[in-house]
């Protein structure tokens, strides 16, 4: 070291050197995130492609830890529930997830919370109501503009398939809850089967009682969960939509408006896993003529 | 050299250590990326144990049908009306169960633009009692199902007749229809004993593919034969009230609304017996298990069938009042006699035929052959065609039995005054005739007759009837021409004048035909019959179920507003000119209606019969046309309803809760105060007081001092039947005020004898007389012998009517 600049040049080295291993310190032993998804919508084939997504994004993300799915919904299309029933489920092969109820996670929105390690819920929030609605089926007619190779062609099937579909899509639902809840490891389901069937709708406390949820909370204790489960104890808190810059929450304000676009959208006889307390709309409730009866006996 | 190389070494590890201290601290020291978490082992539950769909239906052969339709059998009326949102398609299988029945349904659809008139209040839903009469004026059943709107009390009062006339009622309440609501289904089965209850009816361990598709646990009373069928409702509610149960739902059957019970009713048979209803009307909880497809599961078809059945099961009795429904689809029109026709028939069977093709019946004229062939027994029992004869009574006598079947026979009686003519009252006449006489002239004179010959008379004859006419001159300077007059008499001898009446009845014939009589005078008054027929007005008529006795309006005949030419028409057998009437002449009429009685039946029980009938019938006979007044169905009249009539009788004796009571006292005081006069016929008709106890009557004797009334009834005891309910006997002396005559007395064998059963009072001696006159009767008049009846009634119209 007789020349200086030897040394101004070995200083500079270290200094890229700490640089260099604080950028590959945070590459490759990020800081653990806990993940939180709001889904605050009804559950519509939109709503549910991109909650699917963020839940793979998160699956592959080696920063998210844990995930907390704040779920406030009234539920919505049957596959589509079912679609991220089972995303949530292979997530939790990976990572702890934790539902945090807020308000109402009915039907559907239900539907997603059992596939969570644990489920927290105020105790005034709605749980439950664990069934399938759907239109009554239509007879099969011709159509006088169409040839068509089969008896069920047009219709897709007869009346009675009809309902046995919808009530095939109701014990699955059923069989899910159960097999999910039973299992659960902080509260187990305390009902049997054909009483989930019955499709109440639950206060968050009469829930822990029979096991629908494990604890009364909220999304805090969603989160220390998750961190918990996961295993970390310095962790920092992000907003997985945001993160990932997938909105889950569709234009439309309103519940109403939404289930009327839901309905839209949806096939003829789709089955839906949708809050009994709000009514299907017009299309199927009948035509616009028995709405205007209706309105008018409504109105006495 | 070797003190450069150690310093470049230093260098070299602290820009190691620089380089992967971080990622130390951060994964080995703070473990970030160290994970805890071990993912639950939960098992995926197999959905593969799910259900294969539904089997492709196979075929099956369906039961042969042999629809023999016969025209008589009236449709079924499906209510569509009270914009029920049930399509029509959906009664398919209902109208093909009914067509193997021989019956048909038909929609009784809402009104054009009844769906988008722009109703703003949902109790603003019009009436329609108007249309529902139309519909069911020759429908044997009617369906009502999940009816949107309420049905008024006016069509529910139509169909509460309707269903006691013998027609049947399904009612349906289906929670699944859209708008269906028990609670206003309810003010229609109400009547019925039959409430729905707003509830729906699941069972999650035993159903068809939904917890809402029960299946029927038990079958009872009329549906006992469909014990151990398999049956399915889809979609039901229970059902409530005083019905009979037919089909119960099972034992896990559970109400959404009604909890803690089992078994719920979801089909009974109600009705109330005391409307003549009870077994008619049929609800039913669901109406899908009717429809198709459903209709194809399990046993369900056979439920459909019990219901189609029950539809079927409507009795009429052929109500000349539901002309022409009785009638089949080929009738002949027939004109009695062998007279050209004139315009006026021509016309009147024109218009018959064209009420009968709106009925999907032809009608053809036909020769009097097919009269015989019938009458005579000679057409093929099935194919005989149904009649419509029209003639006079002379024909129809000689050439049918038609009036015969009627219960008339013809009567002509010839009087032939005989001279001298006096001025006085003849000791021979009846003391009512001489009194009647007393108002029609200045100058009275009474002819005195004698019957000269009868040319026909099979019922019992009355006492020669005055004659009273103004006599122009005292003195006749030519001989009499004898006076015709033709009757109709009835077995039990009223008699009918035959120029005033019209008769319309109809008979089923030993062919199996059905033939509709029409009976008059003349071709006028046979048109004036058709005329009420088509219109089906049978005011102030004698109605019982297949004939009516209809009075011939001033005109209606060619002879009826002179009496010279009655029984006079070409075809009769009897014909005589300058011919007087001979009825009673009871004072003409005022500013007031004559007779008015009052058949209190408010508190009648099932199967009493009333008494008025016998006083219309016995009035009509006497001439009058009195007006009925029914409490049940019109309430108890107000004073200014009876100041219009110069006679009032309280007709309460046929029931055991016999009237007037306390609370009528009032009115009856008011209209006798006005100078009223009023027949009280009770079984206790002074409000229960009596100087004796309530006793049987078993015989009556005639008081000599009941002048006013006693004329012609019978000197001997006059014998009641032995089972007669017991009565309050009457006193003759209740009042001090009161001087009343006795008519009639218990006789020796009844308690407490010489009790009296009839008297009358009047208020002459009041301070200022009004002309009241007031008639007791403790009995009822029907427990007298039919020809006593006659002459009471008779005797008190007399009295009563008097100026």
């Amino acid at each position: 070291m007789d020349r200086p600049w030897e040394y101004a040049l070995g200083v500079v080295g270290l200094a890229l050197c700490l640089l260099a291993g604080l950028g590959l310190a945070r590459w490759a032993a990020p800081t653990p995130i806990i993940g939180v998804v709001r889904f605050d919508a009804v559950i519509s084939e939109e709503t549910a492609a991109n909650l699917v997504e963020i839940l793979e994004r998160a699956q592959k993300d080696d920063r998210v830890a844990g995930v907390v799915l704040e779920i406030a919904s009234p539920g919505g299309l049957a596959y589509s529930s079912e679609n991220a029933f089972y995303s949530l489920l292979r997530l939790r092969e990976t990572k702890p997830v934790i539902a945090a109820i807020d308000g109402q996670a009915a039907s559907g929105g239900y539907y997603m919370a059992v596939a969570a390690n644990r489920i927290y819920a105020p105790p005034s929030a709605s749980v439950g109501n664990v069934g399938a609605r759907g239109p009554r089926p239509d007879d099969p007619e011709l159509s006088p503009n169409e040839l068509s190779s089969g008896p069920y062609k047009i219709a897709g099937g007869s009346r009675f398939d009809s309902i046995q579909q919808l009530q095939t899509v109701a014990d699955a639902f059923v069989g899910n809850v159960v097999n999910q809840r039973q299992h659960a490891e902080v509260t187990p389901l305390t009902i049997d089967a054909q009483a989930v069937a019955e499709a109440r709708i639950y206060l968050g406390s009469e829930g822990l009682a029979l096991g629908l949820i494990d604890a009364e909370g909220g999304r805090t204790d969603a989160l220390l969960a998750a961190a918990e489960l996961a295993g970390v104890e310095r962790y920092s808190v992000v907003d997985l939509a945001d993160d990932y810059g997938i909105a889950i929450t569709p234009t439309t304000s309103t519940i109403s408006e939404s289930v009327a676009a839901l309905a839209a959208d949806a096939p003829p006889d789709a089955v839906f896993l949708l809050d009994s307390r709000i009514p299907l709309p017009q299309g199927l409730s009948g035509s616009s003529l028995d709405q205007q009866l209706l309105r008018l006996r409504g109105n006495n | 050299m070797m003190n450069v190389r150690p310093r470049h070494l230093l260098f070299l590890i602290a820009g190691l250590l620089l380089l992967l201290g971080p990622w130390f601290v951060r994964a080995v020291v703070l473990d970030y990326n160290g994970r805890a978490y071990t993912p639950p082992d939960i098992p995926v539950i197999d959905l593969a144990s799910t259900p294969a769909p539904t089997v492709t239906p196979v075929a099956v052969t369906a039961p042969a049908v042999e629809p023999e339709p016969t025209f008589r059998t009236r449709p079924v009326v499906v209510d569509l009306a009270h914009l029920n949102r049930i399509s029509r398609s959906a009664f398919q299988p209902l109208e093909a169960a009914l067509a193997t029945r021989h019956i048909g349904l038909r929609f009784w659809q809402p009104e054009a633009g009844a769906e988008t008139s722009g109703l703003e209040n949902f109790l603003d839903f019009p009436d329609q009692s108007e249309r529902l009469a139309t519909e069911l004026a020759d429908a044997s059943a009617l369906v009502v199902v999940s009816p949107f709107f309420l049905w008024s009390p006016k069509e529910i009062a139509l169909v509460e007749q309707f269903v006691a006339d013998g027609g049947r009622l399904l009612v349906i309440s289906d929670p699944d229809v859209t708008g269906d609501a028990a609670r206003d289904i309810d003010n229609l089965t109400q009547p019925f004993g039959l409430v729905f209850n707003d509830d729906y009816l699941y069972d999650t361990e035993d159903n068809d593919g939904n917890f809402i598709h029960i299946f029927a646990g038990e079958f009872l009373d009329q549906a006992s034969g469909l014990e151990g069928s398999r049956i399915a409702l889809y979609g039901a509610r229970s059902i409530s009230g005083s019905g009979e149960p037919q089909v119960r739902s099972g034992e896990n059957t559970l109400s959404s609304l009604r909890t803690g019970l089992s078994g719920f009713t979801v089909a009974a048979i109600g009705g109330k017996e005391a409307r003549d209803t009870a077994g008619r009307v049929l609800a039913m909880g669901d109406f899908d298990t009717l429809t198709e497809p459903y209709v194809e599961r399990h046993d369900n078809r056979k439920l459909l069938g019990f219901a189609a059945d029950f539809l079927a099961g409507a009795e009429f009795a052929p109500t000349i009042d539901k002309f022409p429904a009785f009638l089949g689809k080929e009738v002949s029109l027939l004109y009695g006699g062998e007279q050209a026709l004139g315009a006026t028939l021509l016309v009147q069977g024109a218009r018959l035929q064209d009420r009968l093709a709106v009925t999907g019946r032809t009608l053809t004229l036909a020769d009097s052959d097919i009269l015989t062939a019938t009458l005579t027994g000679n057409a093929t029992a099935g194919n005989a065609p149904d009649l419509i004869y029209l003639a006079d009574f002379a024909t129809a006598d000689a050439e049918t039995p038609f009036l015969d079947d009627l219960g008339f026979s013809l009567v002509t009686v010839v009087v032939t005054p005989t001279t001298p003519l006096t001025t006085s009252a003849s000791a021979a006449l009846p003391a009512p005739a001489s009194a009647i006489t007393a108002a029609t002239a200045n100058v009275t004179v009474t002819i005195n007759a004698e019957i000269t010959s009868t040319v026909a008379s099979t019922g019992t004859e009355l006492a020669p009837l005055s004659v009273a006419e103004p006599a122009s001159s005292p003195t006749p300077a030519q001989p009499p021409a004898p006076q015709v007059t033709t009757y109709l008499e009835t077995g039990a001898g009223i008699r009918f004048l035959a120029n005033e009446v019209v008769l319309i009845g109809q008979r089923e014939l030993d062919a199996g035909a059905r033939v509709v009589v029409l009976l008059a005078v003349d071709s006028n008054g046979v048109s004036a019959g058709v005329e009420r027929l088509l219109v089906q007005d049978f005011r102030q008529c004698i109605m019982e179920p297949d004939q009516a006795v209809c009075p011939l309006e001033a005109g209606d005949a060619e002879s009826a507003p002179d009496a010279a030419t009655a029984g006079t028409d070409e075809s009769s057998p009897s014909t005589a000119e300058n011919a007087t009437p001979d009825v009673p002449a009871l004072p003409p009429p005022a500013d007031k209606e004559r007779v008015l009685v009052i058949d209190d039946n408010s508190n009648a029980q099932e199967g009493e019969v009333s008494e008025a009938d016998a006083y219309i019938k016995r009035l009509v006979a006497a001439g009058e046309s009195p007006r009925l007044w029914v409490t049940g169905a019109e309430d108890i009249p107000d004073a200014e309803t009876l100041a219009g009539y110069r006679w009032v009788i309280w007709s309460g004796a046929g029931y055991e809760e016999s009237g007037p009571y306390l609370d009528d006292l009032g009115l009856i005081n008011a209209y006798v105060n006005q100078g009223g006069r009023i027949t009280i016929s009770s079984r206790a008709p002074l409000l229960g007081m009596a100087p004796a106890e309530a006793a049987p009557i078993r015989d009556l004797v005639v008081d000599p001092a009941g002048r006013a009334m006693n004329q012609d009834l019978p000197g001997t005891p006059i014998e009641l039947a032995d089972d007669l309910p017991p009565v309050q006997p009457l006193d003759e002396h209740f009042l001090d005020t009161v001087d009343a005559s006795v008519v009639l007395r218990r006789g020796p064998l009844s308690k407490p004898e010489r009790a009296p059963a009839l008297l009358y009072f009047t208020d002459a001696d009041a301070e200022e007389p009004m002309g009241a006159q007031i008639a007791v009767m403790g009995l009822s008049l029907t427990w007298l012998p039919e020809d006593v009846q006659t002459i009471l009634v008779r005797n008190m119209a007399v009295w009563m009517l008097e100026e």
